[in-house]
């Protein structure tokens, strides 16, 4: 019985160690081919230009080459591409003597045009690795000409604490000092997360803002060592979800709430919702001159949305991701059930092939463990024997490699 | 039966104990100079921009830590079954009036007491060190990292003692091969504090390893070729 049992620990083991080095092996296998493809609204067209790349077998070599399409089909060169999306192609069009006059009826010059462009991740999130532990800047930090952080605080249950870096011990004074200014205020400690700007400027005159433990929102800062502390409206009195700051003159930062609704706050901290879809897995923004573009990732599409400068949509465009599966993926859907991956966000995540592949190969694989085995003279009728089968059934290649690489003798006692 | 167990023990601990004291003070020495290290940037750069890049670039400022519990794991897996396994020494105690899965484990578990007890010196100290220098919010995520790392050195070691144990070499050099991947999952670059939602993966392996001595214990046990 304990031999036995030994055994299937072996066998698992010996599983455990192919489900690791196999798929290793399996990817060098194969090349794969990218699939790029880049989404740009036209002015000039008013509709969207789809490059991407297109894959050819010319006598048994595959060679890839980026076409441009409209959203109806019609296909263009490069430079034609170029031309129908000016604002997005200035510095190209200037390089090549072609950068028009107007776009739009609007005088723009290929500088204004360039300096525009700018590109923005929107997470829907905030990141779960967060410390409870950022220094704050004093707004006159300039003064000093020392661009260091003033002082490290937390927010806790006892309230905002500031840590003396130096010695690792809470400032008493300046904690009691912005806890007295927090209460006021109505805070409610302790704080859910904060976020602050990434641009430099910003971060020193804006500070952080704060979400305290009931989800109202607060700015906090310090001016010359004294608290500057403002509470903000929440947009349309909603939980939010996320703050993505931008370092754009014309808003501040991209809201997103727990309702997946997405608001822009301009610098005034004013809002307006965008008319957008929910937002809770985040998106990524390009803006030029005129326009912005919203890319948002669904389960097998990829949808944009286009906005003018006052957040009105214009158009969207919903692509399919769907493709052909390659042979890699074929495979790999019949060979590994199962992908697990670990994300400080998302912690383990399991991904499952098609059910109905890996089943049908387990069954095969269960039957040809069963025959071979008892072809071979070993035994088949005891608990053990059953569980070998099983151990197949469940774990595919992996549990087999197992069956098979741990010796089993053929007579009855072990 | 105790009796024959301390002996046991007395026996184990007389073929590691410089190698254990090699350990620790490699443990301590490392720990030592991470503390030496913190309060030399300290002085350098400042505290304020010391806490600044610690906190901007999460920066893991203990690395020198990492493959301690490794080190640690050959040094007393190799010194324990190196020895039984060189001309079949360890028959003499598989012959002993007790049952062979409790003198193997006996062999393992005063290994894994020594191991644990070499981190768990080695990490209080470094605790202790960083509290003097750190808030919590900086301490927690640090030893959130350190933990793969020590269950890492765990694994390395129960996987000494399977591998120490199997009678073919060309199953060493398999048992090795894969050993080196599953050890690799303990040892990424995870970012400070981020391994927390792989623990459990880790638990796992860790816990399945401690049992794998049995097989090639039993291989060994019955000559298997």
């Amino acid at each position: 019985m304990l031999n036995k049992s030994i055994r299937i620990i072996a066998i698992l083991l010996t599983a455990l160690a192919t489900c690791i080095i196999v798929p290793r092996f399996f990817r060098m296998l194969f090349s794969t081919h990218s699939n790029y493809k880049d989404v740009v609204y036209s002015e000039v067209l008013n509709d969207f230009i789809i490059s991407e790349y297109e894959y050819k077998n010319i006598n048994g070599k595959i060679s890839g080459i980026t076409i441009y399409k409209d959203s109806k089909g019609n296909r263009y060169t490069r430079e034609q591409a170029d031309s129908l999306c000016p604002l997005n192609n200035a510095s190209q069009l200037t390089y090549d003597g072609k950068f028009p006059d107007s776009i739009c009826g609007k005088n723009i010059s290929a500088k204004d045009a360039d300096d525009a462009i700018f590109h923005m991740n929107i997470a829907g999130r905030y990141n779960e690795l967060f410390y409870g532990l950022s220094e704050l800047k004093d707004q006159k930090s300039y003064l000093s000409n020392k661009y260091e952080p003033k002082d490290l605080f937390r927010i806790k249950e006892n309230g905002i604490e500031f840590i003396v870096s130096s010695t690792n011990t809470i400032d008493e004074k300046k904690s009691k000092l912005f806890n007295s200014e927090l209460e006021q205020l109505g805070f409610t400690a302790p704080a859910i997360t904060w976020w602050s700007p990434a641009d430099r400027t910003d971060f020193e005159k804006i500070g952080y803002f704060v979400l305290d433990s009931k989800g109202e929102l607060f700015r906090l800062s310090m001016n010359d060592g004294r608290p500057d502390i403002l509470r903000l409206n929440r947009p349309d009195e909603k939980k939010i979800r996320n703050i993505n700051f931008s370092n754009r003159p014309e808003f501040l930062a991209i809201i997103i709430t727990e309702d997946g609704n997405s608001y822009v706050m301009d610098r005034n901290f004013n809002y307006q919702a965008l008319p957008l879809p929910s937002l809770r897995r985040g998106a990524f923004l390009q803006g030029n001159l005129m326009h912005l573009t919203f890319t948002t990732h669904e389960k097998d599409a990829t949808a944009y949305y286009i906005l003018d400068k006052n957040y009105k949509l214009i158009k969207q465009l919903t692509i399919g991701d769907k493709k052909v599966a390659s042979l890699q993926e074929t495979i790999g859907s019949y060979l590994f059930p199962v992908k697990i991956s670990q994300n400080a966000n998302y912690g383990i995540q399991f991904h499952f092939s098609n059910p109905f592949h890996f089943i049908w190969l387990n069954i095969i694989l269960a039957l040809a463990t069963f025959f071979i085995k008892k072809r071979n003279g070993y035994p088949i009728n005891d608990a053990f024997a059953i569980i070998d089968i099983i151990v197949v059934l469940v774990l595919g290649i992996f549990g087999m490699a197992g069956v098979f690489a741990i010796p089993q003798r053929k007579s009855k006692q072990i | 039966m105790i009796e024959k167990l301390k002996h046991l023990i007395y026996k184990e601990w007389l073929k590691t104990r410089w190698y254990a004291t090699i350990a620790l003070l490699l443990s301590l020495g490392t720990v030592i100079y991470i503390f030496i290290s913190i309060r030399s940037d300290l002085n350098l750069l400042g505290a304020p921009q010391y806490f600044s890049s610690l906190i901007l670039e999460k920066s893991i400022f203990f690395g020198k830590f990492k493959y301690i519990p490794i080190i640690t794991a050959l040094l007393i897996g190799l010194s324990q079954f190196v020895p039984e396994v060189t001309d079949k020494r360890i028959k003499l105690s598989l012959h002993l009036p007790m049952e062979n899965t409790t003198v193997i484990y006996s062999m393992v578990l005063f290994g894994f007491a020594i191991i644990t007890a070499i981190q768990l010196i080695s990490v209080l100290l470094l605790t202790l060190f960083m509290s003097v220098y750190f808030p919590s919010e900086i301490i927690i995520p640090s030893l959130q990292t350190i933990l793969p790392w020590i269950l890492g050195g765990m694994t390395c070691y129960f996987f000494i003692a399977m591998i120490s144990l199997e009678p073919i070499w060309k199953y060493r050099f398999l048992y090795i091969i894969f050993v080196y991947f599953v050890l690799r999952l303990f040892y990424y670059s995870y970012g400070l504090g981020n391994a927390v939602t792989i623990y459990p993966i880790l638990f796992i392996i860790t816990l399945i390893s401690s049992v794998s001595v049995i097989y090639t214990s039993h291989r060994f046990n019955k000559g298997e070729l």
